[in-house]
């Protein structure tokens, strides 16, 4: 079970990376904090470099060092402007996904009609392909 | 680089990043530094926002959400990351664990002697086909030419047989021909059949690196996770 959150997660994760990088640019501590404040997820912390950097080989994120006032210098993430389009192409496809998770959840609960709502997810689903 | 934590957290950062570099080995030079100083950034950064008042159980507990140099290395990605170096590697690892799990032998003079001595084997393969199907080649052809002059110029070949020692035998002209000609047949279909041979070995030869590709490949898109 945990490799099964885990695996979710380290998808779900490179798109909330995406999300926070969209609004602003972030060094990777200020990055954590920005994905970790507003909720209680525990996130190992260094997981997300190897997230930024394969965005960054695939030309989705864009790094600079910049001086720190105080301290050592931070290396600043953004999106690039292919960044921000594929962005854009993930998050239409992750509410997509999403409501079909609701959805699904829901006709678990109501037991008396289990075929009917199982079955337009599945049509969602071969509509995708 | 750790002179912004007093002398004891210092060490322990030390430490954590000695950790993190000896994740790192095989990557460039250049993608090693620039981790290591984004990691150091990121304990720094996550030291100074931190209230515990103990200097030590800070920075413990930074580290330890953090995780462990494996997690920031990790992934995917680490491929991707510092990527070529490793790849590039990666193969010859195999190829040497390969070769101590079938032989005992550490991928060192003796996985380089071992792999000699198998190239030998197989050129000498080619080679030895390849001198029989000449030497059937031009021997039949040679018995075709004189069973033919013995035919047509009885008392040339003679002449020409007892020069050379060849035993004057006129009977049976035709059977000789035949077997002179199946002879030369023989070598030439050697030679046809030296195609095949080369891409059967091409096939054996090349088995060892596809099947490490395909290993290899399988081990890519599980770290992925686009393979279960």
């Amino acid at each position: 079970m945990d490799n099964k959150i885990k695996q979710l997660r380290k998808g779900v994760l490179e798109l909330a990376i995406m999300s926070s990088l969209n609004k602003q640019s972030h060094y990777g501590y200020s990055l954590v904090k920005s994905l970790s404040v507003e909720n209680d997820l525990s996130l190992t912390e260094g997981t997300i470099y190897p997230i930024l950097n394969r965005l960054s080989k695939e030309g989705l994120v864009q790094s600079q060092w910049v001086e720190s006032r105080q301290g050592p210098p931070r290396k600043y993430y953004s999106l690039t402007s292919a960044g921000k389009s594929a962005f854009a192409v993930l998050i239409k496809e992750f509410r997509k996904l999403e409501t079909m998770v609701v959805r699904g959840e829901e006709t678990d609960a109501s037991a008396e009609m289990p075929a009917g709502p199982a079955l337009d997810v599945r049509k969602e689903l071969s509509d995708d392909k | 680089m750790t002179n912004d934590f007093n002398p004891a957290v210092g060490k322990i950062v030390d430490d954590y990043l000695r950790r993190l570099r000896g994740h790192l080995k095989g990557f460039p030079n250049k993608d090693q530094d620039e981790l290591v100083r984004e990691v150091y950034s990121h304990i720094y950064e996550s030291f100074t926002q931190d209230s515990a008042h103990d200097e030590i159980d800070r920075v413990l507990a930074v580290l330890s959400r953090l995780g462990e140099p494996e997690a920031v290395v990790a992934d995917s990605v680490a491929a991707s990351m510092v990527g070529m170096g490793k790849r590039k590697r990666l193969p010859l690892y195999i190829l040497g664990g390969l070769l101590m799990g079938l032989f005992g032998l550490p991928l060192g003079a003796g996985g380089a002697v071992l792999f000699l001595g198998l190239a030998i084997g197989i050129l000498a393969f080619i080679l030895i086909y390849y001198v029989t199907a000449t030497a059937l080649t031009v021997s039949g052809a040679l018995g075709v030419l004189v069973t033919f002059l013995k035919w047509i110029a009885p008392d040339f070949a003679l002449q020409f047989g007892v020069e050379f020692g060849l035993h004057p035998d006129f009977e049976s002209l035709p059977v000789r021909l035949v077997l002179a000609f199946l002879i030369t047949g023989l070598g030439l279909g050697m030679f046809w059949g030296g195609r095949y041979l080369m891409k059967g070995l091409k096939f054996i030869v090349g088995l060892v690196p596809r099947k490490i590709k395909t290993i290899w490949d399988r081990r890519r898109l599980k770290k992925a996770g686009l393979m279960p």
